[in-house]
């Protein structure tokens, strides 16, 4: 046979070969991206457990596709991790964990944000809007602090690695920085810091914590009530299981004292609330919650917003949180003057 | 392409290496440190129950990977390989700060008449007892200098028992917790000295590091708030700001090449990419750990030395030697429980020394926080480990229970020891380290005494039950690993001098507790790093115009 | 392929004849990728094992076997938490140095139930389980069926790794919920604040 005819053989198999990945490839890349993931993706032991989480949630009518890409989604980041994860499946450790990349989780602000726009705004109100550069760029905080694997608790809790790859500069000369300077603007604590798309509708589960160290959701109803003492008395914690989402990081120091460390829990003429009765999920804000429960007045006749707590000035030196009636009637409560409504309506 | 050549190449980033590098660095000498392992951190494996230093179930968090095996005595002749998550390995943690990174960081000195076990008590049949070459007072500066640059949190003033000291502690002594409390009024009652147990850890912010929040998992795991002080975050990174200081991570080194004059030449070793250089130095200080410090001692044959570096005597590997960890355990009807970690607060001192008819003894603590998995194999004699009567036991006494322990000071064994194992290679190709032999009759019964005072003490502060654990007579090493190259004056019965000078190579040091002749009733770290201050000090006296003199 | 070659100025012809060929080849291989797609799809509709490691009938017998070391009460036990799934991870993993020991150890205890107690394990009254598993602790079982391991040392493995299990990190398969921190009472995760800041 003539050169000829023999490149041309050559060329029809090549281009039979080539049209035959192609087909296959989209094919199977197509039957991946619009089959069930049950039958792709979800069928494996590491991802079965993710997915039957996800097949009872709030978000179950959502597909996978949307928040992780599919096959046919052109997205970098997407495909990286899906081929990885398919390597890694046959090739590498089978056991290692499945989860969201500090960027997926940065990402996903913008998916939650398209369906729950109004949450999104009350967040972006609020101070746990923070960034990068707010939490770890704080020349006060840095003054008298070296920076910690242990900051990741509670602010950039989905960092992959050492806080020494974060943040530059060691001791307590204030002068931190921020090695990726673009890191600087993104958000420190997330949508996901507080909840996880793949849980039940009931709202303490959705409400949720992602622990740094465990590298996982604790959904609000498996965490821990964490005991608070008034020096040696237990100060009664509301059950309200999202509050244990604020203890988290709100917390008393090793001691579990009342008011120690960043703890909030609430005790005085407030106790046993939770602090989801006066701060608005989102915002945080307290505004006008003391409407909630209380009469205008309180029982001693003074309108309840005027008091003298940190409610009405944060310079006050009576803890909202922790008020008690002793602390401005050091003699004795008074008797009751209120007019309207009843002591009974307090809580 | 050969490496510039330095003043000096310590192998090992441990709490020795790491104290020597410092100084060596700052008195002005080109110092390459070759560590075996990487930089470490709580990232990785966080506060995982079965992953750590304490708990190896599931790898070792910090070190060595399997590509680091041994051979261990498994029975009488019987030898096997033990990879490092195994019993028989007796482990050191491989990476820079070694032990320092995760360890429960008790700061004890040693006490004067640890230094003197032979002078004090006269050696048992079948034991190489001797006393150091150095006393207590030579080491008291040195102590003083690990206490304060590394950062000691402590208060001895309650402790009669306590060697003298010329500086307080730089940081105030943790308060006793829970268990303490209790601990510290029954101690009392029955005549005993209660006192907080140092530790290398920060009671307030110390050199530029955060105070301590008293995490629940603590010993076996880095601090994730960097307040446990190690050489990692305190002399290594001082060796590298001087700007004399390189450190090689993952640096495997095979052997101190000595040259036909008995000098040290440098150190062959594998570097990260398994590629082998050949590192030439001044002088060579191995801070390797006992065991490792004596494989590579072994492994470095010459002319003058044809069975090891120092080993003219057959002395090298020898007297392997930790501590025979011996106690009580106490249930209580009260909760002793109250998660203020790492939990161990409280010692005495009383038992020592001066118990009749023993040579030695061991200080008494309470125990470290028992995380969940660790308490399931914590049960009296016949209560069964599982079934219903498991669960019911962990719900009733995990909050209610306190252990006390004691590291009973072992009488060295000659023939307990570190060789080289014939066959068996590493994955560089390095041949492995082979344990063999085993305690000391006498250090059980010293265990079986020391735990029978520990539980008078756990009964006298109320426990409803309790029981003792006596060591038995297995190997002795793991963590508090020392003696394989015993200092002394006679070369003939020792393998360094009293500097750490390895006899007859005048410029090979060792600094890491394979020099300790005793190893104390107490943990050891602090006596290694001030052994590092001792041995880097003698080198840096002798160092002048750019030679050995 | 006995074409002759193509004369010059044949253009027209030849090209026609290229493109039915062409055409051809793209059709079958059009089909032949969608066959292939097919097979995929199979593929994944096909059973798969419901373990890494463990036969079915091997998984029932150690579950059986770790809910009696951990059973369930008020509160969750073994086969709730997930120790099935810790065991089998990990032997496909880090304790991958173990699956013959418990490949011969089920095996020697299946025929050592069937022999001694006349049968399978799983029939037995939950009292006689428990015995049962005593035995093997004891050391009691027929030492025909039992080498390597020997009893004992098969107990105390699925003993270990069934507390590994219940009081690990869940990270590791087990211990679903964390249920076995719950039930000591223990926090989890341990909240300690940091103590940074005056508080507001």
């Amino acid at each position: 046979m003539s050169p000829r005819s023999w490149s041309r053989i050559v060329l029809g198999l090549a281009l039979y070969c080539g049209v035959f990945v192609v087909t296959c490839a989209v094919g199977g890349m197509a039957y991946f991206h619009f089959a069930n993931p049950q039958n792709t993706c979800a069928s494996c032991h590491e991802m079965t457990g993710v997915h039957s989480d996800w097949a009872v949630s709030a978000h179950r009518t959502i597909q996978c596709r949307a928040c992780h890409g599919g096959a046919l989604t052109l997205d970098v980041h997407a495909l990286e991790s899906h081929v990885d994860r398919i390597v890694r499946h046959f090739t590498g450790d089978p056991n290692k964990p499945v989860r969201l990349l500090e960027k997926h989780v940065q990402g996903l602000v913008d998916s939650c944000q398209r369906c729950h726009p109004q949450a999104y705004s009350d967040w972006q109100s609020s101070r746990h809007a923070t960034t990068y550069a707010r939490i770890f760029l704080d020349p006060e905080h840095n003054k008298t602090a070296s920076p910690t694997d242990d900051c990741l608790r509670c602010h950039g809790m989905f960092y992959e690695r050492d806080i020494t790859e974060l943040v530059s500069g060691t001791g307590t000369g204030g002068t931190w920085s921020l090695r990726d300077a673009a890191r600087a603007t993104q958000p420190a604590i997330p949508c996901l810091a507080c909840h996880q798309v793949h849980a039940p509708s009931d709202a303490t589960q959705t409400a949720s914590f992602f622990d740094h160290r465990e590298r996982a959701h604790f959904s609000a109803s498996l965490l821990p009530v964490p005991a608070v003492y008034q020096g040696a008395r237990p100060v009664k914690v509301s059950r309200d299981p999202r509050q244990r989402v604020c203890m988290q990081c709100h917390a008393p120091d090793a001691t579990h004292q009342l008011g120690s460390s960043d703890d909030r829990t609430p005790a005085g003429v407030h106790e046993g609330l939770s602090c989801r009765d006066c701060h608005w999920s989102h915002t945080n804000s307290a505004k006008a919650s003391c409407n909630a429960c209380h009469p205008a007045d309180s029982h001693c006749g003074i309108e309840v917003q005027k008091m003298d707590t940190t409610f009405l000035s944060p310079q006050s030196r009576h803890n909202v949180h922790t008020v008690a009636c002793l602390d401005c009637h050091p003699g004795g409560i008074p008797a009751k003057k209120v007019a309207s409504g009843s002591p009974a309506d307090l809580p | 392409m050969a490496l510039r050549h330095v003043n000096a190449v310590v192998v090992g980033a441990g709490a020795g290496g790491g104290v020597v590098a410092k100084e060596l660095s700052e008195a002005g000498l080109s110092v390459v440190i070759l560590e075996r392992g990487g930089w470490v951190s709580f990232e990785e494996h966080g506060q995982d129950e079965l992953i750590n230093q304490r708990t190896t179930v599931l790898g070792d968090a910090y070190g060595p990977d399997d590509r680091s095996p041994r051979v261990a005595e498994t029975g009488p002749g019987r030898f096997e390989v033990v990879l490092p998550h195994e019993g028989g390995y007796n482990n050191n943690a491989a990476c820079v700060g070694s032990g320092t990174v995760s360890y429960g960081a008790m700061a004890w000195r040693y006490m004067e008449k640890d230094f003197r076990m032979r002078s004090t008590y006269g050696a048992p049949e079948g034991s190489t007892l001797e006393d150091w070459p150095i006393s207590y007072d030579d080491l008291e500066p040195c102590y003083e200098k690990a206490e304060q640059q590394v950062g000691v949190s402590g208060d001895m003033s309650a402790n009669p028992f306590a060697a003298p000291r010329r500086r307080p502690y730089p940081m105030p002594a943790f308060p006793y917790n829970t268990e303490g409390r209790i601990l510290e009024a029954a101690a009392k009652r029955i005549g005993l000295h209660p006192f907080p147990i140092p530790m290398l850890r920060n009671s307030v912010p110390y050199g530029g590091r955060n105070a301590c929040v008293h995490n629940r998992y603590c010993c076996g795991f880095a601090c994730p708030n960097n307040a446990k002080n190690g050489t990692h975050n305190t002399m290594t990174p001082r060796a590298l700001a001087t700007g004399n200081c390189e450190l090689r991570t993952h640096s495997i080194a095979k052997e101190v090449v000595v040259d036909d004059k008995g000098l040290a030449r440098g150190v062959r070793y594998f570097d990260a990419t398994d590629a082998e250089q050949y590192q030439t130095a001044d002088l060579v200080v191995v801070s390797g750990g006992a065991i490792e410090t004596a494989r590579l001692l072994l492994n470095s044959k010459s002319r003058l030395f044809p069975n090891g570096a120092g080993n003219r005597y057959d002395w090298v590997g020898r007297n392997l030697q930790g501590h025979a960890y011996c106690g009580a355990d106490g249930l209580f009807e009260e909760r002793t429980f109250d998660d203020v970690g790492p939990g161990a607060t409280i010692a005495v001192s009383d038992f020592n020394h001066g118990n009749p008819g023993l040579h030695g003894g061991a200080a008494l603590c309470n125990e470290f926080i028992r995380p969940p998995y660790g308490f399931s194999g914590m049960r009296p004699p016949g209560q069964p480990s599982w079934g219903k009567a498991h669960k019911d036991f962990q719900r009733m006494f995990y909050k209610r229970s306190v252990s006390v322990r004691g590291p009973v000071q072992e009488m060295p064994v000659f023939d307990a020891r570190a060789t080289i194992d014939p066959a068996v290679r590493d994955h560089w190709g390095i041949p492995v380290v082979r344990l063999s032999g085993s305690r000391h009759p006498h250090d059980v019964e010293i265990g079986r005494v020391i735990a029978a005072k520990a539980e008078a003490w756990l009964k006298e502060a109320g426990a409803v039950a309790t029981w003792t654990n006596v060591p038995g007579l297995g190997l002795s090493g793991g963590q508090h690993q020392a003696g394989t190259c015993r200092m002394g004056s006679d070369p003939k019965t020792s393998v360094a001098n009293r500097f750490g000078q390895v006899h007859d190579i005048d410029n090979l040091f060792l600094s890491d507790a394979s020099l300790h002749v005793t190893n104390g009733g107490f943990n050891p770290v602090l006596t290694i790093m001030a052994l590092g201050f001792w041995v880097g000090g003698h080198i840096s006296s002798r160092w002048k115009d750019g030679r050995l003199t | 392929m006995n074409d002759p070659l193509p004369a010059p100025g044949d253009g027209p012809a030849i090209s026609r004849r290229a493109a039915l060929k062409l055409g051809l080849v793209g059709v079958l291989g059009a089909a032949v990728g969608a066959g292939s797609t097919a097979v995929i799809a199979r593929l994944g509709r096909a059973a798969r094992p419901r373990y890494r490691f463990f036969t079915d009938a091997e998984a029932n017998l150690l579950i059986d076997i770790c809910e009696q070391i951990i059973p369930r009460d008020d509160v969750p036990g073994a086969t709730d938490t997930g120790a099935i799934n810790y065991i089998d991870r990990q032997l496909c993993g880090r304790l991958s140095r173990h699956q013959e020991t418990y490949r011969r150890g089920l095996e020697s205890f299946r025929q050592t139930c069937l022999q001694a107690r006349g049968a399978p394990f799983g029939e037995l009254a939950p009292a006689a389980k428990i015995e049962a598993l005593r035995s093997l602790e004891l050391g009691e079982a027929p030492r025909a069926l039992w080498g390597d391991p020997s009893a004992p040392e098969f107990f105390n493995l699925v003993l270990s790794h069934t507390m590994q299990s219940f009081y690990g990190s869940p990270r590791h398969g087990g211990n679903r919920d964390y249920a076995s921190y719950r039930m000591l009472g223990l926090d989890y995760p341990q909240v300690v604040g940091q103590n940074r800041y005056k508080k507001a």
